[in-house]
């Protein structure tokens, strides 16, 4: 081990470390450290004095005191005008600039276009290299006669516009120009080969935005000076980039960033390889992102690894190495392709697949946005809904989940896509035993028969999906078969949606056999098939024993009168379902009373939707009558709902001795708000108490059509009687009011016989077991 | 002709076999090979201000950056981008300050200017930002200012402390 020290160093080299240093480091921090050092800097000579923090003139003045004006040969400054100072003029009040003897380096910041010309004034008499501008409006395009000819004859080397948008215009670009260096804005694609026609000495170009309008590239002399090329924001086909590159033969470092149109069959065939073998011979740095567009009606298949084939070669792992990674974008409504050596951020894309050349077994995963500061750490649903995903891209999914291991997938949606059977062939083969995803939903794809034999040969194996959607997918009774087959043995699915598909009574009746086996679905979608009497007949029959399913919606399959003998068997013997819905199908009256019958003796059931069923006021009485006998919980109140909502003709209803409670209240309450035919309901004995005693109030401050509302024996205090109190002085409807046994107290009482004084509308009120006859 | 070979000495007596082309990136060992005219495979270049431990690192970084570009010529702009250190250069380098002062100055004395550069760079970036006292920590220097220089230091300082 060395005992050497820094100061051992001599002073040139010190120096030289100096040269990478701000003035604030080697001034106010080394020179401080010892005596030593002090003199190394007191020696120094090529100060890059930055003034973008200093404010003041007297700060100005104090600085150019501390530095002798020939040690400076970097300045660094930021006029930042504003009412109070000008900056610029207090620098050249108070800096003899053009002392600056050794002035190599200017940067400019935030100038004005005369303070610009003062310190080109200075530039041009002085021996500087290197000019760094960024205007204060950049959008400024008049002729800049001082910078043009310091370009043109001055020892500018380096040249730096970092905003000026018309560069062109102001630099009149002539062959004499010495410039080695060169940074601009933007440039066109053809602006971009006559600026290196110009500059026979330029060795760096680097541009922020060039961009080819014209689609024809004519033939290009060669030039041969030119070592680096930046463009960080272009627009260019891989033609125009052979181009560019055939005439740059000496470039050493090549970095471009850049939206390519589309990718096509020429991009695929496009071998970079010869091109920098031929033409390149020099290139050692190649740093590049691009970025391509789909044709979203072509039917190319995005295999990522035919695309990436060529960039596994030794050429590209080896001999250069630059390592090339190709993702496919996930996030937008056209796909998009990305090829790069250099990440770069993407907006508005969050989850890729990647496929990288480094790695040679085919195999593509999911990866996240580098740039995107994730807080959740692992994603749990991945929603790629309507992203026009072909089935070909499914098969690029398919091998990403099946190789995933950056995110915890749990939700899989791939709504509206245009999926066929090819398609899910490869996800249910990468689902067969994916650990992850409990929800697939494939709703409103073209999967069809073949594609559900797919599904359900996944559905035998996978063991942890719970949740399966698959509406309006073309599917029909033999897709239902297989589907059918495998519920049979599958102990993890709860929740199937198969609705809007073209299943007819042969299906149900593979479904029906599932039931009897299934000892796990508690859900059931079936909406909008083709069900009719002999499919309920089969469901129905195998409902009638099962003791899993607590929901099924039938909605929209044909279903007729004679059907709801089916449904009512099932209701009479079924003791698990909770929810039933068979809106929109053609039961009408007579239906309903056949179902009636199983209602009554049904204690489980607890949302019957029977809306749009062309039932009139037999049917509804059918109901009213079911209910009034069936103890029914609060919970069948969604039928009351309907009856209310959907029968002009019912007007006094009674549900007199239930279990409706405070809640059932509220949504009798609801209900009531916008009816404007029920003139009579009774609520005895139904456990409301306060609570359900103020939804009844909220009601009646609305309602205009109940006479007569029962709440014989409930649970109404005082503070219950106190609501209704208050809404009934303002109601002018209600003639009779029944609160007789309810523990509602002197006070209620009191309440009560002051509102009997006011309300000149209300005829009858009982209470306290009196009936008290006002008028 | 490629693959041609000569002998370097270290000041402690080890001699190393070095590809005449990497050897060259020395403008120092390049110049003697010039001058001497082209020597026989068995003469000895002495190198007497280097010792073969530092020796055997710098043929290693030679090696290594055999095919790099020249490094351009213009001395005089030289950026303040210290984040320019490749990774290799940067795990080259993870040796203690006396190694990393011996290779500073073998380059120099050699006048291997990459590899100057890159020293030079990982010295200022374990400079830059720092205050002095933490300077002096990181260096192991003693403060030996008196008082009243010490005060004359601070005051002119005053104009670096910005709000």
């Amino acid at each position: 081990m060395s005992e050497r020290s820094l100061l051992d160093l001599p002073v040139e080299i010190l120096h030289r470390i100096f040269d990478y240093l701000r003035i604030k480091t080697i001034f106010c921090s080394l020179r401080c450290t010892c005596t030593q050092l002090y003199a190394a800097v007191q020696t120094y000579k090529n100060f890059e004095l930055d003034l973008t923090a200093s404010t003041s003139a007297v700060q100005f003045e104090y600085i150019s005191q501390l530095f002798h004006p020939e040690c400076i040969t970097g300045l660094v400054f930021s006029a930042e005008n504003n009412q109070h100072s000008n900056r610029a003029k207090s620098f050249f009040a108070n800096f003899a600039i053009y002392q600056f003897a050794r002035l190599r380096s200017i940067e400019l910041l935030d100038i004005s276009i005369d303070d610009l010309n003062e310190f080109l004034q200075c530039a041009s008499v002085l021996p500087v290299t290197s000019l760094s501008i960024h205007l204060a409006n950049p959008y400024f395009h008049r002729p800049l006669p001082l910078l043009t000819s310091l370009i043109n004859q001055g020892n500018l080397r380096k040249l730096q516009i970092i905003n000026m948008y018309y560069v062109l215009q102001p630099l009149l670009w002539s062959t004499h120009c010495k410039l080695t260096h060169l940074t601009i804005l933007r440039c066109t694609f053809e602006e971009l080969f006559i600026i290196l026609g110009r500059c026979p000495f330029l060795r760096t170009f680097v541009l922020q935005d060039c961009t080819m309008y014209n689609g024809d590239v004519p033939n290009f002399p060669s030039y041969p000076q030119l070592t680096s090329l930046h463009i960080t924001d272009a627009y260019l086909s891989w033609k125009s980039l052979r181009h560019l590159l055939s005439s740059t033969p000496s470039l050493v470092d090549f970095k471009v960033i850049s939206c390519v149109r589309y990718f096509d069959a020429e991009s695929e065939s496009f071998s970079w390889e010869e091109l920098i073998q031929t033409r390149l011979p020099s290139l050692t740095h190649f740093h590049f992102f691009f970025r391509f567009g789909f044709r979203t009606l072509s039917n190319s298949y995005t295999n990522l690894h035919s695309i990436i084939k060529q960039f596994r070669s030794p050429f590209w792992l080896e001999e250069k190495q630059w390592f090339v990674t190709c993702d496919f974008v996930l996030n937008s409504l056209s796909s998009e392709i990305i090829l790069y050596t250099i990440p770069q951020p993407v907006y508005r894309a969050k989850i890729f697949i990647r496929c990288r050349a480094r790695s040679t077994d085919s195999i593509c995963y999911f990866a996240k946005d580098l740039f995107e500061q994730d807080e959740n750490g692992d994603m749990l649903e991945l929603n790629l809904t309507n992203m026009r995903t072909q089935s070909m891209d499914i098969q690029l999914l398919a091998c990403a989940l099946k190789h995933n291991t950056v995110m915890t997938i749990t939700v899989l949606n791939l709504d509206e896509n245009q999926i066929d059977s090819d398609g899910i062939k490869y996800l249910a083969d990468a689902l067969k035993d994916n650990m992850t995803i409990q929800i697939l939903s494939l709703n409103s794809n073209v999967i069809g028969d073949a594609g559900a034999r797919y599904l359900a040969e996944m559905l035998q194996s996978n063991n942890t999906m719970t949740t399966l959607r698959i509406c309006g997918n073309q599917i029909g009774d033999e897709g239902m078969r297989h589907l059918s087959s495998s519920l049979q043995t599958n102990t993890t699915l709860t929740s199937l949606d198969i609705s809007g598909n073209r299943i007819e009574n042969e299906g149900a009746r593979y479904l029906a056999d599932a039931f009897k086996k299934n000892k796990m679905l508690t859900t059931l979608s079936f909406q909008d098939n083709y069900l009719k009497d002999e499919g309920i007949q089969h469901l129905c029959q195998a409902l009638r024993k099962n003791t899993t399913i607590l929901t099924i919606d039938l909605r929209s399959n044909q279903i007729v009168p004679s059907s709801g003998q089916h449904l009512s068997d099932m209701l009479e013997t079924n003791t698990t379902l909770t929810t039933l819905i068979l809106t929109d199908n053609e039961l009408e009256s007579k239906g309903i009373e056949l179902l009636a019958c199983g209602l009554r003796k049904n204690m489980t059931l607890r949302v019957l939707n029977l809306r749009f069923n062309r039932i009139d006021t037999d049917g509804a009485e059918h109901l009213a009558d079911a209910l009034t006998y069936n103890t029914v919980t609060h919970n069948l109140l969604s039928l009351f709902l309907f009856l209310l909502e959907y029968l002009q003709s019912l007007t006094a209803l009674s549900l007199w001795n239930n279990e409706i409670k405070d809640t059932g209240t509220r949504c009798l309450a609801d209900a009531l708000k916008q009816n404007k035919t029920l003139t009579a309901l009774d609520l005895g004995r139904n456990f409301i108490a306060v609570t359900g005693a103020r939804y009844l109030a909220d009601m009646l401050r609305i309602n205009t059509t109940l006479t007569s509302l029962g709440l014989w024996s409930n649970e109404i205090k005082e503070n219950g009687v106190h609501y209704l109190v208050q809404a009934l002085t303002s109601n002018e409807t209600l003639t009779k009011l029944d609160i007789g046994s309810n523990p509602i107290g002197d006070n209620g009482e009191q309440y009560l016989i002051e509102l009997s004084k006011t309300n000149k509308i209300l005829t009858t009120l009982n209470f306290n077991d009196n009936l008290l006859n006002i008028v | 002709m490629a693959g041609n070979k000569i002998k370097l000495q270290s000041n402690d007596g080890d001699t190393f076999d070095v590809d005449v082309e990497i050897a060259k990136q020395s403008a120092t060992i390049k110049t003697m090979l010039e001058d001497l005219g082209m020597s026989e495979e068995d003469d000895v270049i002495p190198l007497p201000n280097v010792n073969s431990a530092i020796l055997k690192k710098v043929i290693q970084w030679a090696t290594h950056h055999k095919d790099d570009p020249p490094p351009p010529e213009d001395d005089e702009n030289r950026e303040k981008n210290l984040s320019d250190i490749s990774s290799w250069d940067q795990d080259f380098l993870k040796v203690d300050q006396g190694t990393l002062f011996e290779l500073i100055l073998a380059a120099n004395y050699l006048d291997i200017k990459g590899l100057l550069d890159v020293t030079c760079k990982t010295v200022a970036n374990m400079i830059k930002g720092r205050t002095p006292e933490e300077i002096r920590r990181q260096f192991n220097i003693k403060n030996d200012f008196t008082p009243q220089e010490e005060e004359q230091i601070k005051k002119e300082n005053e104009w670096c402390e910005e709000k």
